[in-house]
């Protein structure tokens, strides 16, 4: 049975990304997955705003965006206590050998370069979950 | 600096790109710009350059979009922002039609789901009438379920928006720093080096060389331990 078919469905999660037709495509594979409770924030400082009101259980963010990259977000919640266990799944262009080995020291769960398919997108999800649960 | 002085400026990058010899030298002596031959020289490559691709940018416009073509925009970078939000909307209309769309089909694999449960002897009595019915309810729903998987491919297609929107902020950048690069050399005349604007261009293609695709990022975190 894999990882993904044994979480609960009704997680929190937050989609961090600065243009609105890449968060409706995580929002509609997440949807394909089975997660239906999204929410969403246009950049790295609304995604922690959000993330110090409401409980979230997986964090999907894009690294290139204003007011607070994606890898800076990273860095924040890893840094906090109530939010540092949060799967943080990073979906980028940016897809240089430096980008990846400063997302693994800073704690990324997993790493997809964009254009992603959907595929990509549960693979990796699978991956985080079967270390968790 | 004042007005006048920046509008000056602004024509006589304008002059430069067009090669108008005549205007240059006027402008020069109105801004007080007489013996820096070296450094004009170096500007008018760059204004030329600019220029140039302004209009290839033109070209590449009026062939492949009618809508932009049509759409006089005052300069290049009003001209970017205009694709971006073109591009955005393209992509917006085209997931609002595959969400609905994926709403009605997703309604009609449920629905075709409880129709295959009636199929039972008690509803339908002769076997020859029910196995007719059940393959072709099986049928229909095999042909919703690979309409969906379209859509799904339909969807993952606008991730061109976001790639070329990314790309498109950064030339925006790239050209508004142009400008300002060779407004503020003027009016610093008789500064030696010039910003290094084909050095940063430079430093973004080797960038891309280095880019690695999701096998080569799965090898590096398999070497960061995941």
């Amino acid at each position: 049975m894999s990882a993904l078919s044994k979480v609960d469905k009704n997680m929190r999660i937050l989609v961090v990304d600065d243009f609105s037709t890449m968060r409706r495509i995580v929002r509609n594979c997440l949807k394909q997955l089975g997660f239906t409770n999204v929410k969403e924030a246009v950049d790295g400082a609304q995604a922690y705003d959000t993330l110090k009101q409401e409980k979230f259980d997986f964090i999907v963010s894009d690294w290139n965006m204003p007011n607070m990259m994606g890898i800076d977000l990273l860095k924040a919640v890893r840094a906090d206590e109530e939010l540092k266990t949060i799967p943080f799944l990073m979906v980028t262009a940016e897809a240089q050998k430096e980008n990846i080995i400063a997302a693994a020291q800073a704690g990324v769960s997993n790493y997809i370069i964009k254009p992603f398919d959907s595929d990509t997108l549960t693979t990796k999800m699978e991956a985080i979950f079967k270390k968790l649960v | 600096m004042s007005p006048d002085k920046e509008h000056a400026l602004q024509e006589l990058v304008d002059a430069l790109g067009k090669g108008d010899e005549g205007r240059i030298q006027e402008l020069l002596n109105q801004l007080e710009i007489k013996s820096h031959s070296n450094v004009y020289e170096r500007i008018g490559t760059m204004a030329r350059e600019l220029h140039r691709t302004l209009l290839e940018f033109n070209q590449s416009m009026s062939s492949e979009n009618v809508t932009m073509h049509s759409t006089t925009l005052p300069d290049a970078v009003d001209k970017l922002e205009e694709v971006l939000k073109v591009t955005f909307q393209a992509a917006d209309k085209t997931l609002n039609s595959v969400e609905e769309q994926n709403t009605i089909l997703s309604s009609s694999y449920e629905a075709l789901g409880e129709a295959l449960e009636t199929l039972k002897p008690d509803n339908i009595p002769d076997e020859t009438v029910r196995t007719t019915l059940k393959e072709m309810l099986e049928a229909e729903r095999e042909r919703v379920e690979r309409s969906l998987a379209i859509n799904n491919e339909i969807m993952m297609t606008q991730e061109f928006q976001d790639l070329t929107g990314q790309a498109l902020k950064k030339v925006i950048k790239l050209v508004q720093g142009m400008k300002d690069n060779i407004s503020a050399l003027i009016e610093i005349f008789g500064a030696e080096d010039l910003p290094p604007v084909q050095v940063a261009q430079e430093s973004e293609q080797a960038l891309d060389e280095n880019k690695l695709d999701q096998g080569d990022v799965d090898s590096v975190l398999k070497d960061c331990g995941f």
